[in-house]
């Protein structure tokens, strides 16, 4: 029953909180509160995650295989040891490819129904 | 840990706060990652006082309450979800052992019954005192062993079902509709189908498209299928091949069976190669579904290791 062989297909459509923690580590290992800065800065403010939705999700990544603790610690003068730091696997990255390009696609669809072009 | 004194003491106590909510999640939940969320929270704090002041701070609380009860709600319910899902799959082993057991006393003490019709036919001068006594207990022995049975592919589709491929979900779901199937007919009056087949053999026309013997084509040849894929996927490290001695030989046996109603004349002395056949197919077949109930006992995921989180949460994330 372990989930770390499951196909794209089968976890697509990712929730927003997953979605956004793979994109905040597309560009390198993290820690909580820095997933969680850069998550908010991205979607400009709108998605502002709390610890427990951050760990929970987190942890269920974790168990689908999209992404790992670093067992490595930072310098200790460069950042508090204690921190634990996650970075993507090639699983997540695909998975994080795979809801983009499902996002894009859906864009695609609304930009040849003319959505975007019509004043809101 | 994280709560540090040198911190404004708003901060402070907000840390020593939250740092009581988080006893509320589950223990696992919390041994692993209450230090973090609380660092995570202090780090909050310490941003919404410096930037936006007491106004901050409330503006904080506000979402991370609401974060509080949402996250530790949904971890409670998959952790209740996980548990019963993992004690019902570990008691569906059980379920196919013990439904195996039954149904092979079911079929063993029908054989004692006369072979002259109905125990309950008052004009039947052939019938037995003993007759009426191994029919009432056919009819509880076999449907309780079908019931159970289906019970144990239930199992087999959880604990298997997501590594097992298209063919192997979609043998198991044919097993579980066959199971199902079968257990209507017999509480519907059926003709308790195999019981009934592979003790009298009948080879009569009505046989022919019995719903009991679909049922039961469906119910062992799903397992059959589910067998390739097992073999082919190689879902355990070992004993891959157990799906397919308790699912290979009913349906094979179902099938030459009517392949023999329909051309009985030219079948008649494989006829009776077949029923002699009857028993050991019968006794491969039951001691291919108990080790199939044992490795699902074995492979149910334990509930001490819900803490790794390895196993079982919902398909979601």
């Amino acid at each position: 029953m372990a989930h770390a062989s499951q196909s794209n297909d089968e976890l697509l459509p990712l929730t927003p909180a997953v979605f956004n923690i793979l994109l905040a580590l597309a560009d390198g290992e993290k820690h909580g509160y820095a997933i969680m800065q850069e998550v908010e800065e991205n979607t400009g403010g709108l998605v502002k995650m709390g610890p427990g939705t951050l760990y929970g999700s987190i942890k269920r990544m974790i168990e689908y295989g999209l992404i790992v603790e670093n067992d490595e610690r930072p310098d200790p003068d460069l950042d508090d040891q204690r921190r634990r730091y996650y970075c993507l696997t090639a699983m997540g990255k695909r998975h994080l490819h795979a809801e983009a390009k499902r996002m894009l696609d859906q864009v695609v669809a609304a930009q040849g129904k003319g959505i975007l072009n019509e004043p809101v | 840990m994280n709560i540090v004194k040198s911190d404004p003491r708003v901060v402070y106590f907000s840390t020593l706060m939250y740092r009581f909510l988080l006893i509320t999640y589950p223990k696992d939940f919390r041994q692993e990652y209450s230090c973090s969320m609380a660092q995570v929270f202090r780090d909050c704090c310490l941003r919404a006082f410096h930037t936006r002041g007491l106004l901050g701070m409330l503006s904080l609380w506000s979402l991370t309450l609401t974060d509080y009860i949402e996250s530790a709600f949904e971890e409670f319910t998959r952790k209740a979800a996980h548990l019963n899902l993992s004690r019902f799959v570990r008691l569906s082993g059980w379920a196919l052992i013990l439904g195996t057991a039954m149904f092979l006393t079911g079929v063993l003490v029908g054989r004692l019954r006369s072979w002259h019709g109905s125990a309950f036919d008052p004009f039947n001068l052939y019938s037995r005192p003993i007759d009426q006594f191994v029919e009432v207990l056919s009819y509880i022995l076999i449907p309780s062993a079908i019931l159970l049975l289906t019970i144990g592919v239930m199992g087999l589709y959880l604990l298997y079902g997501t590594k097992a491929g298209l063919l192997g979900k979609m043998g198991l779901e044919a097993g579980m509709v066959g199971g199902g199937l079968a257990l209507a007919t017999c509480l519907g009056g059926g003709n308790f189908g195999l019981t009934q087949f592979l003790i009298i053999n009948t080879i009569g026309g009505f046989l022919l498209f019995d719903l009991d013997m679909l049922a039961m084509f469906l119910l062992f040849g799903g397992i059959f299928t589910f067998s390739i894929a097992a073999i082919r996927h190689q879902l355990r490290s070992s004993w891959n091949f157990i799906p397919l001695i308790a699912g290979a030989l009913i349906p094979l046996r179902i099938l030459l069976g009517y392949l023999q109603e329909v051309t009985t004349e030219g079948f008649a002395r494989w006829s009776l190669d077949m029923q002699m056949a009857n028993t050991p197919i019968l006794i491969i077949t039951s001691l291919g579904l108990m080790a199939l109930g044992y490795l699902i006992v074995y492979d149910a995921p334990k509930e001490e290791h819900i803490s790794i989180g390895k196993t079982g949460a919902p398909d979601t994330v």
